[in-house]
């Protein structure tokens, strides 16, 4: 893991800087005209991270019942929000202390409440559902919300987490070892013309296909539709400057991405950490300690590298960016039949934690929570309904106008009563003014899921 | 994806599982927008083979690389991934990033066939050679017969466009290019055959 030098922090903001100074796209006037720029970013731990690991950590005598593994071994401490809600987090978010009023947490999020499996819990993240769809990532870059969108819905200067959100929209990944070719070699080449006999002929074939039905037919209006970008695209990229391949991953990847939002080449990035959560082995599962070492530290140098990354003049990155920090699901306590000093975990889409920052976001708060916080504690009966073997722990009943957790015991399971990704996101959909008709809701025949307002800024 | 990978959460009662699976297959009989069908970019991967096949030597298949406007970008295009079990088609839709490297990428090539009229930048097969010179003579009368249009039009297209398409291709070049070059005209109809929804899409 790299480390931010102050070098790296000079070159960052000197190439900023660079930015500023370039010919017809100046940033601030060609990220958004209105003087009001607002970005997503989106940082992914992917295969279910175990919130016990980080924010949602849980005391060892729980272990010692042969409740919940604990790899680490250590008593958690407390960590406060300003709101005076408290929850336990292990040592390693400790380099997530100088950020900690930049960001707040939430725990006990639940996710699908019907699948289990990666791609399904991925997929209702971006999209709602568990079968896929359109993400909400291309509906922050829409007209509706008010403000110019940006050429491309998103970029990924990493790896793409592990489903097609891509193919869905405009959302692509922009590796920065190759884009850099590719901007010089777009400077060198001719954008796509529509204004010469070929480039009309071109265009008149792909919108003779576009017409009528059928997949053909929807796949030459996409055609058409991002033919007419492109030049637009072209000319971005050809302005692009790649960051220096010298700075360490991540704040190249926010100086990258910092390009993408001042040339208005995206409204929105996806970063995914390279490390692997999904540990059922019992191996896998002891090295989790040193998987969220590494991935809380670069969640902290992309944390820095926001703050430190200059926007414009008056702006750093942070200012005008809002951060969520993800991952499908959370875990199983443990694994049924295996000894507790060596078992693995599976995945708990009962309880995931999230980080939300940035822009239009209230932070240092606590919010929500998940149940059997110890040995002592007795599951609700809502709770015993949809996990009987008592593998999972579960989101716990939560008013969404106070942010407070309800001191209720569910009889029966019901979706509204718990904190959802779908209240997440559209939360997120109420901070860059998503129109309403977008909002999700937390199932068939349901009313919108609830915005939390309280987490508004 | 281990033990506890795609399948539906096993906890609940047999009510609720009833309730669910129910829910879940009326969401897929659901005609949404979301889940609306859309062809797809075949991929470089496929086009590069589909060339080759068609106008290469055999067994010596193009290196069409050199003409990605950079390395890994062919990803871009529209490619196969593997994880677990799972098996998928990634990048291929088109959008605005991935048709600025088609047009990039294909501009190339097609300046490269025409190139080819006066001096071989790429290895053709017989066949496909004898058509190619017979329409660098153009804008000689011998380049514009149809037998010579329509053996270039099939050796770049294949059979998977209509003859109406040919028609379209065909009337605008005899129009349009009618005195121009055959290193120019050559380059503007391959990038016109590559650059159509027949053969850059899947059905």
């Amino acid at each position: 893991m790299q480390t931010v030098s102050r070098r790296d922090v000079i070159r960052i903001g000197a190439l900023g800087a660079g930015t500023l100074v370039l010919a017809g796209t100046g940033p601030t006037a060609a990220a958004d005209p209105d003087g009001d720029p607002h970005f997503f970013l989106l940082v992914v731990l992917d295969g279910g991270a175990d919130p016990s690991y980080m924010f949602d950590a849980r005391p060892l005598s729980m272990t010692q019942a042969g409740k919940i593994q604990n790899y680490l071994g250590e008593e958690p401490g407390v960590w406060r929000g300003s709101n005076g809600v408290t929850t336990l987090a292990t040592r390693l978010v400790a380099p997530l202390r100088p950020f900690g009023d930049r960001f707040s947490v939430l725990n006990g999020v639940y996710m699908t409440p019907s699948f289990d499996g990666h791609l399904q819990n991925m997929n209702f993240l971006f999209s709602g559902s568990p079968f896929g769809g359109d993400s909400f990532i291309p509906h922050l870059n829409s007209p509706e919300t008010g403000r110019p969108p940006g050429s491309l819905d998103a970029v990924l200067p990493t790896e793409p987490p592990f489903l097609n959100v891509n193919n869905h929209s405009s959302v692509v990944p922009l590796e920065p070892n190759a884009l850099e070719q590719l901007a010089q070699r777009l400077r060198a080449a001719e954008p796509p013309r529509a204004d010469d006999g070929l480039g009309r002929f071109v265009r008149s074939r792909i919108a003779a296909a576009a017409e009528g039905e059928g997949r053909m037919a929807a796949g030459a209006r996409r055609m058409l539709a991002s033919l007419d970008q492109a030049p637009d695209v072209h000319r971005k990229l050809a302005a692009l400057r790649v960051p220096d391949g010298d700075i360490a991953p991540e704040p190249r990847a926010i100086a990258l991405i910092a390009e993408c939002f001042r040339l208005a080449l995206s409204r929105s990035a996806i970063y995914v950490l390279h490390e692997q959560f999904d540990v059922h082995d019992a191996d896998q599962a002891k090295l989790q300690p040193k998987l969220f070492t590494d991935a809380v530290a670069r969640i902290a140098a992309l944390f820095r590298a926001l703050v430190e990354t200059p926007f414009d003049a008056k702006r750093s990155m942070l200012d005008v960016t809002t951060v969520m920090v993800a991952s499908e699901f959370g875990r199983t306590m443990r694994a049924p039949e295996m000894p507790i000093q060596a078992t693995g975990t599976n995945h708990n889409q009962f309880a995931n934690s999230i980080l939300l920052g940035g822009k239009r976001i209230r932070t240092g708060l606590v919010i929500g929570a998940s149940d059997l916080v110890d040995e002592e504690d007795a599951p609700s009966k809502a709770h015993l309904a949809m996990d009987p073997a008592l593998e999972k722990v579960m989101g716990r009943p939560i008013d969404c106008t106070t942010l407070s957790v309800r001191p209720v015991r569910p009889e029966a399971f019901d979706i509204e009563d718990y904190l959802t990704i779908g209240s997440v996101v559209n939360t997120l959909y109420a901070a860059f003014c998503v129109p309403k008709a977008r909002y999700r809701s937390n199932g068939r025949n349901l009313p919108a899921a609830p915005v939390l307002d309280g987490l508004l800024a | 994806m281990g033990p506890g990978g795609a399948r539906p959460h096993l906890g609940a009662n047999p009510a609720m599982m009833r309730a669910l699976l129910l829910a879940a297959f009326s969401l897929l009989l659901q005609p949404t927008g979301a889940m609306a069908q859309s062809s797809q970019f075949k991929g470089w991967a496929a086009v590069s083979r589909e060339l080759s096949i068609r106008l290469a030597p055999p067994g010596q298949p193009f290196d069409l690389d050199e003409f990605l406007p950079s390395r890994s970008m062919d990803e871009l295009l529209g490619t196969w991934t593997t994880f677990g079990t799972e098996h998928r088609f990634r990048n291929g839709t088109p959008n605005a990033l991935n048709m600025t490297i088609w047009h990039a990428a294909l501009s190339g090539f097609a300046k490269a066939v025409g190139q080819s009229c006066t001096s071989p930048r790429l290895m053709f097969h017989e066949r496909f050679l004898t058509t190619l010179h017979k329409l660098c003579t153009w804008p000689a009368p011998a380049a514009k017969d149809e037998g010579v249009l329509l053996a270039f039009w099939t050796s770049v297209m294949g059979y998977n466009a209509s003859e109406h398409e040919y028609a379209a291709w065909r009337d605008f070049f005899l129009r349009e290019y009618a005195t121009e070059p055959a290193t120019e005209t050559v380059a503007a109809m391959t990038f016109a055959i590559t650059m159509n929804p027949s053969f850059l899409l899947n059905r």
